[in-house]
């Protein structure tokens, strides 16, 4: 990652409005060279209006877009030819096979001759497609779609990638070579915006944003969020008792929320009380119904966590 | 316009309709089917229509007007008597369509300049009977003129540029533009609408393809179908019809190709707006089909129609066509000397390039 270099994607104060309603409201994005940024939220907060601005495929109300030195909003042709688009739901032609649908797109980018098949072969290799060349693509399984979704945003040799939920729908071992493939592409100076919605995948990024309603609620690397205080205290419990804690704790006045998470209890309680109030309910009800403890600690906060209590907080 | 982005489109176009045999044979294959339907099934002339004469008297006068019925290849004398009740009677039954009664004096009337024949049509089929009446007359006149007697009724039957008086080289013309009406609008408006659904088109605007581009290349290849459509029809209907072709064979691909264009961008309009496939197919078979069939004067002239339905026509471009289609087939005029008809297809044309241009713009479909 190049901070020092001029983003490749900059978006400035870009808002969209459909009518009275406003889907993205003044949001900041900057995006460099090796990059791999992450757009997080719920379905409805604008992620996808947000992306779908920055490939150029909505006219934002105000705002400038920048992609690679370009402006998207004037320059939208010559900007797009400087992007790669991977949609969430498999765009390409179902009834071309994998060669003609790379055919397709190569011509669409204006590449012919022996660089066409240069780039054809090389995306190819890359996304380990070459065996698959003549098989239709409709019919391949969904992460070979994928894989072609992005051979083909690849072809142009794209200066910017946007992947809007590139891997939903795919199994966990396919997550994970693609996304090894898409360190290998930052690792080459690509900026790559992703949108996902996987809590653990956006761990992966080198920078989030949480989007809400609209807006950037919160946003920095992955390390820098997890070192937010958290406003309410989360307390991780050891028992082997958990689904018995589970159902008392429901009960407790200082507790807002109890989840089972990976053979813990973890307890969290609402803004401003003090966890040192929770040992000794705990202790009580242990000895009341005969229960065991074998750890009470703070808990360690997860990108979830976070996000949860950026969001109530907006909210309240 | 960047042609590399054109061919693009227009090979994926290529390898699609090679994917889709079947649709590919229907494209190919309408044109004949249709033809050979409407060539043979719509007959608007008479051809051995069952009829019942009736003579009072066996003067030599009725005798040669009857055996001018009998020799007809539109009549079918089958009934001969001299009882107007027996004529009524198979009137009655459909065994006749129409019977003829000469009067007892009709000799002396005819010396008279004033014979009267009456003439009894079964109507329950009025074409059919307008026909018969129609032909009747004809056949009366070109008698009496024969006579070089004065005709006892005026009328004025001489049938222009289809002097064997076949309607079938009137309508197959008309056939022709409502093929290339059908296919036009309905292969495009299908493949445009299935985009839409793949979601093929948001992928296609991330590229730097432009919306011109793209239409062109998606009309392209179904322009060249258009034409081989054409030329399918156009052999049909001069080596098996006999339909002469008397104008130039290379306005009239001229022309079809400005026709097609015209049908192409209508169901493209029709596609972005009804958005999938099911409804664009309806849309397109509604509002190509039954004008081209309806309101193009390909059977029911224009000049017979009510005045608003007249004024409806003009919007009709497969009238436009039909007219020139004839003019050129039959007439064998320069198009020139039709140049309002040209007129408003080009018209028609650019509108809808506008309206399709614009409407994808505001829906966001092609930049």
């Amino acid at each position: 990652m190049k901070l020092d270099a001029a983003p490749l994607i900059l978006a400035e104060d870009l808002t969209r409005r459909f009518g009275a309603f406003t889907a993205v409201d003044r949001i900041q994005v900057a995006v460099h060279p090796g990059e791999v940024f992450g757009l997080l939220g719920a379905n409805g907060a604008g992620k996808t209006t947000a992306i779908r601005m920055l490939c150029g495929m909505l006219p934002p109300t105000i705002g400038r877009i920048q992609v690679a030195g370009v402006d998207m909003v004037r320059h939208a042709r010559r900007a797009r030819s400087q992007i790669g688009y991977v949609a969430q739901r498999f765009s390409l032609y179902g009834d071309l096979t994998v060669l003609e649908n790379l055919k397709l797109q190569a011509g669409l980018y204006g590449l012919s001759g022996i660089r066409r098949r240069d780039r054809i072969d090389a995306a190819l290799r890359l996304l380990n497609l070459a065996d698959r060349q003549m098989v239709m693509a409709g019919t391949l399984p969904l992460g070979y779609r994928q894989r072609l979704g992005l051979a083909a945003a690849l072809l142009h040799e794209p200066q910017v990638l946007f992947l809007d939920e590139p891997t939903s729908g795919v199994d966990p071992m396919a997550r994970q070579r693609f996304w090894e493939l898409i360190y290998t592409l930052a690792d080459r100076g690509i900026g790559i915006l992703v949108t996902t919605h996987y809590m653990d995948e956006a761990l992966f990024c080198d920078r989030l944003a949480l989007m809400q309603a609209g807006r950037i609620v919160a946003e920095g690397d992955p390390e820098a969020l997890l070192r937010r205080p958290l406003p309410t205290p989360i307390l991780a419990l050891d028992s082997p008792d958990a689904a018995v804690f589970e159902r008392l704790a429901q009960d407790w006045p200082e507790v807002r929320e109890v989840i089972p998470h990976a053979g813990q209890l973890r307890i969290r309680l609402h803004a401003g009380i003090d966890p040192a109030a929770l040992p000794a309910r705990i202790e009580q009800a242990a000895t009341a119904h005969g229960l065991t403890v074998t750890g009470l600690h703070p808990a360690t906060p997860e990108l979830e966590d976070v996000f949860v209590a950026v969001l109530e907080e907006n909210d309240g | 316009m960047n042609a590399q982005h054109v061919r693009a489109i227009a090979r994926k176009e290529v390898w699609h309709l090679l994917r889709d045999p079947r649709s590919l044979a229907l494209i190919l294959l309408m044109p004949s089917l249709l033809l050979f339907l409407f060539g043979y099934a719509i007959r608007l002339d008479l051809y051995e229509a069952p009829i019942a004469i009736i003579q009072q008297s066996r003067d030599a006068a009725t005798e040669e007007l009857v055996a001018r019925f009998a020799a007809s290849r539109a009549f079918n004398v089958v009934l001969r008597s001299n009882d107007r009740r027996e004529a009524a009677a198979a009137l009655q039954k459909g065994q006749v369509w129409a019977a003829l009664i000469f009067p007892p004096d009709y000799a002396r009337q005819l010396e008279h300049g004033d014979a009267r024949l009456q003439l009894l049509l079964d109507g329950v089929d009025a074409n059919t009977a307008r026909l018969l009446r129609n032909y009747t007359l004809a056949l009366v006149n070109d008698y009496l003129l024969s006579q070089g007697g004065s005709p006892p009724i005026q009328i004025e039957d001489r049938t222009w540029f289809n002097e064997t008086k076949e309607s079938r080289l009137a309508i197959i013309p008309g056939v022709i533009a409502m093929v290339m009406a059908v296919i036009g609008a309905m292969m495009t408006s299908l493949t445009i609408a299935r985009e839409m659904e793949q979601g093929n088109l948001v992928m296609l605007r991330t590229t730097p393809l432009t919306g011109r581009e793209f239409l062109l290349g998606k009309l392209l290849p179904y322009l060249m179908i258009g034409l081989l459509d054409l030329a399918v029809a156009v052999g049909v209907a001069v080596w098996i019809f006999g339909v002469p072709l008397r104008g130039s064979l290379f306005m009239l691909l001229l022309l079809s190709l400005l026709f097609l264009l015209v049908v192409m961008l209508q169901g493209t309009l029709i596609s972005i707006n009804a958005g999938n496939q099911l409804l664009a197919s309806q849309m397109a078979m509604v509002s190509t089909f039954l004008p081209a069939f309806l309101l193009s004067g390909f059977i029911f002239a224009i000049e017979n129609m009510p005045m608003a339905l007249q004024y409806i026509t003009l919007i009709v471009p497969a009238r436009y066509y039909v007219a020139l289609a004839r003019a050129i087939f039959l007439k064998g005029i320069t198009p020139a000397l039709l140049w309002t008809q040209i007129a408003a297809l080009t018209l028609i044309a650019l509108i809808l390039l506008r309206l399709t241009l614009v409407r994808s713009k505001k829906l966001g479909l092609l930049l």
